[in-house]
């Protein structure tokens, strides 16, 4: 019989780099999030060498056209184009600590193969928005929020996770392990809540609701943007069971 | 896997040593075999040199307490030679950028090894390479003048410069910090080149004749 060779397989996409490893003599792996394949993992070969023709065309923390020639074990790299170098952001150290931290993020909350369109977009919004003149505090949490929103673990910040009654204008507890707001009576009755006053609770859900154009022309008080940072560093590490490890560097070099 | 491996017709020791070498980087099951089979054709005293320069290689080899390049004494060849440039450091990831560097014969200053770059995704951060062992080094040395930030030109390599050039800065030592010139590798077409390798290029232009 014949022997039957299957044919490759070879997409062309967009994608953002999100990590890279060093892989035998010149190769390089990298960890990709794409618009229509989700999270995939590809072997650029030879790219170490200093005449390979991609080097310069991909880092990490670029967005690039890629041709992928689809294997079983281990996808190949053929060929590679910049979309976007974001220069901006790779020439200053506190850009570049954040850029880490959202594509750590980005990486944690997609799977590998699942088409997920709108994190790939999120990402790629957020990234163009970076320079040295944004609010990169605001811009985190914005992200983060909205992250968690498409990735579908959105904490519930309108009902009670406890009592299940829409939560009054006020202050509340925000509960990680309940996934929410929960009203300040039943603070014996959750481990580990947050105290979150009634401003950073419509901030948070201002920064849900909204895109970054409307968001990075308000104003937002440093006191609400620290409590929201509590809570989705808290809400993040109880989802992921882990902690962000970009984290430590973002807040030594900021 | 290879059928071979764990095989029961397999003597447990030749399985044995074709798993230590599938622990080597670029070492597949197949490769693992051949090494291993071929180990078992060398004449005994050849195997066992082998044997003895992979115990000495973790018994003698040390870091150096200056440079953290690998050694077998406590200051390399390189700390202890005296006709160096001692103004001069140039700051390398790995031990294996040492050995590139002098290869090349272009540089005679001293160097400082981190033994690895900042990946913040990865966990590795400033504590965990040996930039604080470079800083007390600047700092106890008033010879040095200027470090030669030789980290790979990809992004960890370039956050690993900013980050040194930032803790240099902020400890208040009056060193000059330079980077390697980034342009076209040797040999190279420009119609391949990518835009930041030519945007690099560009901006380290060589003066050929000033027209005067």
């Amino acid at each position: 019989m014949k022997a039957y060779k299957r044919r490759k397989k070879f997409i062309q996409t967009e994608a953002i780099a999100l990590k890279v490893y060093d892989f035998g003599d010149a190769d390089r792996i990298f960890i990709f999030l794409t618009p229509g394949q989700g999270i995939i993992k590809i072997v650029a070969k030879g790219i170490r060498k200093p005449k390979s023709k991609m080097g310069g065309h991909i880092d990490v923390l670029s967005k690039i056209n890629a041709y992928i020639s689809l294997n079983d074990n281990l996808s190949n790299l053929s060929q590679v184009e910049t979309i976007e170098n974001y220069k901006t952001i790779k020439e200053d150290l506190t850009l570049i600590s954040v850029g880490f931290y959202l594509l750590e993020l980005s990486e944690k909350f997609s799977v590998e193969n699942d088409p997920n369109n709108d994190i790939y977009y999120l990402l790629s919004i957020t990234l163009d928005k970076i320079d040295k003149s944004v609010h990169k505090e605001l811009l985190m949490r914005w992200f983060e929020l909205n992250l968690l929103s498409l990735s579908g673990f959105l904490p519930d910040l309108y009902n009670c996770q406890i009592s299940g009654e829409t939560l009054l204008e006020g202050d509340h507890l925000f509960s990680s392990i309940n996934g929410g707001l929960v009203e300040k009576k039943f603070s014996t009755e959750t481990d580990n809540y947050i105290y979150v006053d009634k401003n950073s609770i419509k901030a948070m859900r201002f920064l849900v609701n909204n895109e970054w154009d409307k968001v990075s022309t308000s104003k937002f008080s440093v006191k609400n943007l620290e409590k929201i940072k509590e809570v989705t560093k808290k809400y993040i590490q109880t989802i992921t069971q882990s902690s962000i490890n970009s984290e430590k560097f973002l807040s030594r070099v900021n | 896997m290879s059928p071979l491996n764990n095989s029961p017709f397999i003597p447990e020791a030749l399985n044995d040593l074709i798993e230590s070498f599938r622990l080597l980087p670029s070492i597949g099951p197949k490769t693992a075999q051949r090494l291993a089979f071929a180990t078992l054709k060398m004449p005994t005293d050849q195997v066992k040199s082998i044997s003895l320069a992979l115990s000495d290689i973790k018994n003698k080899i040390i870091y150096c307490e200056i440079c953290q390049n690998i050694s077998q004494e406590a200051k390399c060849e390189i700390c202890i030679t005296e006709s160096r440039d001692r103004s001069t450091i140039c700051v390398v990831e790995e031990a294996m950028d040492v050995y590139v560097l002098e290869k090349s014969g272009a540089y005679k200053g001293l160097f400082h090894v981190l033994h690895g770059s900042l990946s913040p995704a990865n966990g590795i951060g400033p504590e965990e390479i040996r930039i604080n062992e470079l800083v007390t080094r600047i700092e106890n040395d008033e010879n040095v003048k200027e470090i030669v930030v030789a980290t790979n030109l990809n992004l960890e390599g370039e956050a690993t410069a900013m980050y040194i050039n930032q803790i240099i800065s902020e400890s208040g030592t009056k060193v000059k910090v330079s980077r390697l010139a980034r342009g076209m590798p040797s040999g190279s077409d420009i119609e391949y080149a990518d835009d930041t390798t030519i945007s690099h290029a560009l901006g380290s232009r060589v003066i050929i004749d000033e027209g005067l």
